[in-house]
């Protein structure tokens, strides 16, 4: 076959190819909200041009600001992954480590739950919570979003769960812990880190979610995903302020991400490889 | 000697009344959250509710599902879903495994790519979607059609011609997903064991046929779960459509999703919109038990 | 969780009595009604092959599993249905399973610290158990940081620091390499001698449970098949699936006819010392290795091969139409294809009838051996 130099160089070419194409987008949309409207249009598009803040300002502090849009998300996003971790973590455990009665069906029931196309649920959610008024309202939001965390947690959380020795418990349980003091002092310090990726991953689909948002939000409860359109009307599009705003909305998971990344990834892996060796 | 039954000691029972405990709350808040409103869902959809003309209001058996049968952009969505969850499922893994396979044998550089590969996975679909739109695919100042009439392939109104906007949709859900695959792959890849390779090498196999015989077979459970992970998410793709094309333009980029969403809350008919809902949850479950079964079978 | 039906603690060593324990896993009995006596303070295995249900009875000992019918008494008291915690046993396991997050002090502190124990009186136990096992230096390290045989003595720490009554051990000394495992077997059994403590230890390595043990149960398929001292058990065999466990290399085991107080072996004849009753009969006659001799005179054998083991030689035999290895202490070289003659003392020779089970002689003969 080939040289081994020439195949790393050509592998190389590979990864150049690859950092382009998926990082280009994001880049694209950094320099584009630096233009002004008619540099946009502009054509050639990669022409030299004059790079503003203007568009960051208008949507930072002008009359069309996101900031509020930025506080529902956060609201949302941080209350959902809260409630997420305190229901999933023990419920996980129990169908990971318990001999719990059912935990084949619970099991399904809780995959299913997650292969739902959420337009099934948000046109029931619609019409109960505008006979409740219920529309508009963070509670409204945050509940609907749980059935997007929930399962998603739950069944992350089992794999992480079921990383750990069985004996642990058991040699808990004969030094005198009892189970929940086992679960506690034992088995909960070393799934900290499996906690801390479904937390991201978590706020990450909260944060992204737009379906919801959209049919249930209102002027109140805005989420930044939403607040994106708010730039886009039929009679022009302020293609730089809309890139401002994507990138303000798109930095926090942006971080988060690069931040996370190694967990990021075994999280991902974890889940789908593993899922596989446990059926 | 035995009793016929289990054994059912005390400090067995307390175990399951432990794990009930624990499982409880989360159970009780999926069961109020999901399970009644499909309920209501399903309610609906034998209903006909619209929001415009409430005074049409009430049940009409299974009247929604069979105008369904004769409804053509339903069966128009039907095809626009089964095209664009192929191609693009087919794309992310053939794509990521290419891509698995050539990184993994990069010597230096491989964490750039694992790195990247996050990038458009934490974006939000919606932003995506408007990127694609609003920066990429525009005629004219888009980057892409830029580069199109660059190669001499000529300007094209990549979401606003009918014959394109499919392509283009299955483009960026494509080019959002395949990281994923990319990443499962590469650490799958990165768990097989060593010794086998070395073993084949010996029994003089070449790389086509080492990668055939048994990275691919290896890869099979890996593959599995990320078809039916990656179906799942394509069957109810929403947000980057809705934000570069909004179904359209008319009902080229309709999948049988969008179709729901637009026959509920832009026409108001939610009585049908359930039922194209409720038929689209159906193909989902029958397709993702198929695929279960298929992955524990073999 | 821990009740107040607590056995007091601290109160010595325990008597360990088990009736017809019988455990089921879905369709498989792994255990067929067991029965054993343990006294206090006594060293005792549980010895036998893999899947035998040695562990699982160890398990049900410890109360992390519970046994299908039969009973479990702790110094008389039924203790069955009480979970681990109210035990007053301690266990070390195979993987040790020692916790990752805390130190070696917090691991073996745990057990005080889950009974309320002082901090100041946690301390002061925490460092005698790690000074008993020698690992008072590594009391700030984590388990990771730890070698396997460091870690081992971490498992052997947070056991005895609570001076249980009983201390349960399966398979420790698995998971060390064969030069460490010889030199922890030692200080185990003085550590065992010191404390007196009744102690159950579980193993598959024969070589082991001999060194160790008081007394030692063997377990085969869920059965036990004999009980006994080491010597008991090496000496006289109750059948010959225990002969042929016990003993490296394990007894010879040849078909023989038996007449009355003569044992005709591949075409040869031994005179035994004393009569064994009942008619003509097909047996099965054992010899050890080591108490084959090759010398002067004797019966005729062929050597097949010879594997050296330092301080002796395995010789493998042709014997007639049988395969015997012999152990010899001699030093003498022996080449493949050499005729030689071996010897077997009629009196070191041990019989089986045709279903194992051990054969003595009649009434009136001495069997010490």
């Amino acid at each position: 076959m080939m040289p081994r130099r020439g195949r790393q160089f050509v592998l190389s070419i590979v990864l150049f190819a690859v950092l382009t194409v998926w990082s280009f987008p994001v880049f694209w949309g950094l320099v584009t909200s630096l233009k002004t409207d008619r540099d946009v249009l502009a054509y050639p598009p990669i022409g030299p041009f004059h790079p503003i803040l203007s568009n960051y300002g208008e949507v930072l502090v002008g009359r069309a600001s996101i900031v509020p849009n930025l506080t529902s998300s956060l609201i949302v996003s941080v209350v959902t992954t809260a409630i997420t971790i305190v229901l999933a973590v023990p419920a996980a455990y129990a169908l990971a480590r318990l001999r719990l009665r059912g935990r084949a069906p619970i099991g399904f029931y809780i995959l299913a739950t997650q292969m739902l196309p959420p337009i099934g649920l948000v046109i029931p959610y619609f019409m109960i919570f505008s006979r409740v008024g219920l529309l508009n309202t963070y509670h409204g939001l945050i509940l609907i979003d749980l059935t997007l965390s929930l399962p998603f947690a739950i069944w992350l959380l089992v794999s992480y769960f079921e990383d750990i020795p069985r004996e642990m418990e058991e040699a808990a349980l004969i030094d005198r812990a009892g189970r929940f003091r086992a679960l506690w002092y034992v088995i909960l310090p070393q799934v900290r880190g499996g906690i801390a990726v479904t937390v991201v991953f978590v706020f990450l689909n909260v944060w992204n979610e737009f379906l919801f948002a959209v049919v249930l939000g209102g002027r109140v409860v805005r989420p930044v995903t939403v607040a994106m359109f708010n730039f886009i009307s039929l009679e022009q599009t302020q293609w730089g302020r809309v890139s401002a705003a994507a990138m303000i909305a798109m930095a926090p998971v942006l971080l988060l991400g690069l931040a996370a990344q190694k967990h990021i990834v075994k999280g991902l892996t974890l889940g789908a490889v593993k899922g596989v060796s446990r059926r | 000697m035995f009793s016929g039954k289990p054994a059912r000691h005390r400090h067995t029972l307390s175990e399951q009344r432990f794990a009930l405990g624990l499982a409880i709350p989360s159970l009780l808040v999926l069961a109020v959250t999901t399970t009644l409103p499909l309920c209501y869902l399903v309610w609906s959809s034998l209903q006909r509710i619209n929001l415009g003309m409430s005074f049409m209001d009430g049940f009409v058996g299974a009247a929604n599902y069979v105008n369904m049968t004769e409804d053509s952009r339903f069966w128009n969505s039907l095809v626009l879903t089964v095209e664009y969850t192929s191609a693009t499922v087919a794309l992310q893994i053939v794509i990521g495994l290419t891509l698995a396979v050539a990184i993994s044998e990069l010597r230096h550089g491989q964490w750039l790519a694992r790195m990247v590969a996050i990038l458009p996975i934490v974006l939000a679909p919606v932003v995506v979607g408007l990127f694609f739109r609003s920066l990429m695919l525009t005629p004219t100042f888009g980057i892409v059609d830029f580069l199109a009439i660059s190669l001499g392939l000529g300007s094209h109104n990549w979401l606003g011609d009918p014959q394109l906007a499919l392509m283009s949709v299955i483009a960026i859900h494509t080019w959002q997903w395949t990281p994923f695959s990319f990443l499962v792959l590469l650490a799958a890849m990165a768990a097989l064991p060593a010794d086998i390779y070395e073993a084949a090498r010996l029994d003089r196999a070449n790389a086509w046929m080492r990668f055939w015989h048994i990275t691919l077979p290896m890869l099979r459970p890996a593959i599995m779960i990320l078809v039916i992970l990656r179906m799942t998410v394509a069957l109810s793709a929403f947000a980057a459509i809705f934000a570069a094309t909004g179904g359209g333009p008319g009902s080229a980029t309709e999948i049988l999703n969008l179709y729901a969403y637009r026959t509920s809350f832009n026409e108001l008919n939610i009585g049908y919109g359930s039922a194209l809902a409720v038929t689209l949850m159906a193909i989902t479950l029958v397709i993702s038990a198929a695929m279960f079964r298929l992955r524990s079978r073999r | 969780m821990s009740g107040s039906a607590r056995i007091a603690p601290m109160s010595g060593s325990a008597r360990i009595e088990l009736r017809g324990i019988a455990k089921r896993f879905g369709e498989t009995v792994v255990l067929h009604g067991i029965d054993l006596s343990i006294a206090p303070g006594e060293f005792f295995s549980l010895l036998g092959p893999s899947g035998c249900g040695k562990t699982t009875t160890l398990r049900i000992i410890a109360g992390l599993e519970a046994p299908d019918a039969g009973r479990v008494h702790v110094d008389g008291r039924d203790i069955t249905d009480m979970s681990p915690g109210e035990r007053d046993a301690a266990m070390v396991f195979q993987s040790y399973a020692l916790y990752p997050h805390m130190t070696v002090a917090g691991n073996i502190g745990f057990p005080l610290r889950m009974v309320g124990t002082a901090r100041a009186e946690i301390e002061r136990l925490v460092t005698q158990a790690a000074r008993r096992v020698g690992i008072e230096p590594l009391l700030a390290r984590r388990p990771g940081q730890l070698s396997g045989g460091q870690q081992q003595r971490v498992a052997l720490a947070r056991a005895i620091v609570r001076s249980p009554r009983l201390f349960l051990l399966d398979e420790p000394l698995s998971n060390l390499d064969a030069k460490l495992r010889v030199q922890t077997r030692t200080e185990v059994k003085q550590l065992q001698r010191a404390l007196g403590v009744t102690t159950i230890y579980v193993t598959h390595d024969q070589e082991e449970a001999m060194s160790l043990s008081d007394r030692m149960a063997i377990f085969v398929d869920g059965r036990i098949v004999q009980i006994g001292t080491p010597e008991e058990v090496f000496g006289k065999p109750a059948s010959t699936t225990v002969a042929g466990f016990l003993g490296s290399p394990p007894m010879n085991l040849l078909p023989a006819r038996l007449r009355g107080a003569m044992l005709e072996i591949e075409g040869h004849r031994l005179a035994l010392p004393y009569p064994f009753g009942g008619e003509d009969r097909s047996v099965v006659a054992g010899i050890r290795p080591g108490d084959i001799t090759i010398g002067e005179a004797g019966l005729p054998a062929t050597v097949e091969l010879a594997e050296p083991q330092g301080e002796s030689v395995i010789v493998d035999l042709r014997f007639g139409g049988a395969a015997l290895k012999a152990r010899i202490f001699s030093g003498v070289r022996f080449r493949e294809g050499q005729e030689v003659q071996i010897g077997i003392d009629p009196a070191r020779v041990h019989l089986f009838n045709a279903d194992g089970q051990r054969l003595d002689a009649t009434a009136g003969a001495s069997s010490n051996r």
